[in-house]
C-alpha cells in the first residue's frame, strides 16, 4: 500500500475521512482494501450498504435471493418504486454503484443456506446480519464462527432493534446469548409483526459504523454488549453478556460443521 | 532535507486540508512545505489544523489577489 494512492477524485470524495484523525489516509485506505459481506438486502441492508458504498468499502459483498416488493419500500430505502420486481441483490448494486463507482459489489442473488454460507463467508474481513428469520441469524452466526469471522447482529421488531458485534471465539457469540432459534409459537404472527422504516434506518447504520470500526481497529465495539434501542421511548440500553465456555456452537465442545435450522412457516419477514 | 512547493488556491475547506495531508505524509519529518491557499476560511482554518497534526506552521504572508502563502515545517 502506498500512501498516496489517491486520485484527486478520490481525495474529494473522502475528504471528511481524511482530515479525520481516527481514519486519516491510511484509515481510507484499509477501507478501500476492505471486503465486507451484508447478508440481507432490506431493512437493515439497505442503510448498511449505502453508508458502506459511500464510506469507500473497496468491496462489498450483497446476499438475498427475494425480489423487491411494493410492501418492502416503507423501510428498505435502497429500492426503488421502479425497481419492484426486480432481484433486491441487483437493484441494491445499481444504487451502490451509482453512489460510488469506485467500489466492486458482488451480488448473490440465492438465500444462504448450510451448503453455500461458508465459501462466501470466507472471502469477506467483516459480516453484517441483516437478515429477517432466525434461522438465517443463526446460520450466520454458525457460519462466522467456523470462517473465525466477526459480524454483526442486528434484529428489529416493532419500535424496537437489537444489535451485538460478535468477535468469534473472543467475545460472546449469538447463540451464547440466544442459544437456539425461538419456538415457533412465541415469534409474532404477521399482523404483529409491523415495523417502524426509521428502526432499520437506525440500526442498519449502527451496523455499518460497527463494520467500519472493526476494519479501522478504531473504537470500542459492541462485543460483549448487546444494544437495545427503542424508538417510542429513545433509550439506548447495552445489556452485557460473557462468552459461554459450554455454548453449543463456540464453546469448547462447539459445532464441528454446518447445518440448517428449521425455518417458521408464518415467520415475520423484516 | 527538501522542500515542496504546492499551490491549492481554488481548492475549497476540507478538501484543500485532505490534499495537504496528503502532501505531508509523503515528506520527511524536517521537510519545508510551501503552500499557496485561498483567503477566508482557508487561512482561517487550514494553518490550525495542520499544527493539530503535529507539524510547524513557520510563517503566513498574504501574496495578493486574496491569496496566502503559508511555510509548514513536517
Amino acid at each position: 500500500m502506498t500512501k498516496t494512492d489517491f486520485n484527486d477524485e478520490e481525495i474529494e470524495r473522502y475528504a471528511r475521512h481524511i482530515i479525520l484523525q481516527n481514519i486519516g489516509i491510511e484509515g481510507q485506505l484499509k477501507l478501500l482494501n476492505s471486503k465486507v459481506l451484508i447478508v440481507g438486502a432490506g431493512g437493515l441492508g439497505s442503510p448498511a450498504a449505502l453508508y458502506l458504498a459511500a464510506a469507500g468499502v473497496g468491496t462489498i459483498g450483497i446476499a438475498d435471493g427475494d425480489k423487491v416488493d411494493l410492501s418492502n419500500l416503507q423501510r428498505q430505502i435502497i429500492h426503488t418504486t421502479k425497481d419492484i420486481g426486480t432481484p433486491k441483490t441487483l437493484s441494491a448494486k445499481n444504487k451502490m454503484k451509482a453512489l460510488n463507482p469506485d467500489i466492486n459489489v458482488i451480488t448473490y442473488n440465492e438465500y444462504l443456506n448450510a451448503s453455500n454460507i461458508l465459501d462466501i463467508v470466507l472471502e469477506y474481513d467483516f459480516v453484517i446480519d441483516g437478515a429477517d428469520n432466525f434461522a438465517t441469524k443463526f446460520l450466520i452466526n454458525d457460519a462466522c464462527v467456523l470462517a473465525n469471522k466477526a459480524f454483526s447482529h442486528g434484529g428489529i421488531l416493532r419500535f424496537i432493534a437489537q444489535t451485538m458485534t460478535i468477535i468469534p471465539h473472543e467475545s460472546a457469540c449469538y447463540a451464547c446469548v440466544f442459544d437456539t432459534p425461538p419456538p415457533a409459537d412465541s415469534v409474532p404472527t404477521c399482523s404483529e409483526a409491523g415495523v417502524l422504516g426509521t428502526i432499520a434506518g437506525i440500526l442498519g447504520s449502527i451496523q455499518a459504523t460497527e463494520a467500519i470500526k472493526y476494519l479501522l481497529k478504531e473504537g470500542e465495539l459492541l462485543s460483549d454488549k448487546l444494544l437495545i434501542v427503542d424508538a417510542l421511548s429513545m433509550d439506548f440500553d447495552k445489556v452485557k453478556f460473557k462468552k459461554n465456555p459450554n455454548c453449543r456452537v463456540c464453546g469448547e465442545n462447539g459445532i464441528k460443521k454446518l447445518s440448517d435450522y428449521e425455518q417458521n412457516s408464518c415467520e415475520v419477514k423484516i | 532535507m527538501s522542500s515542496v512547493k504546492k499551490d491549492f488556491r481554488g481548492i475549497k475547506c476540507p478538501v484543500n486540508f485532505a490534499k495537504t495531508k496528503l502532501v505531508l505524509a509523503d515528506m520527511k519529518d524536517g521537510d519545508i512545505l510551501e503552500l499557496l491557499i485561498d483567503d477566508g476560511s482557508a487561512i482561517k482554518n487550514l494553518p490550525g489544523s495542520v499544527e493539530k497534526e503535529g507539524h510547524k506552521v513557520l510563517s503566513r504572508e498574504s501574496v495578493g489577489d486574496g491569496g496566502w502563502k503559508i511555510i509548514i515545517k513536517k
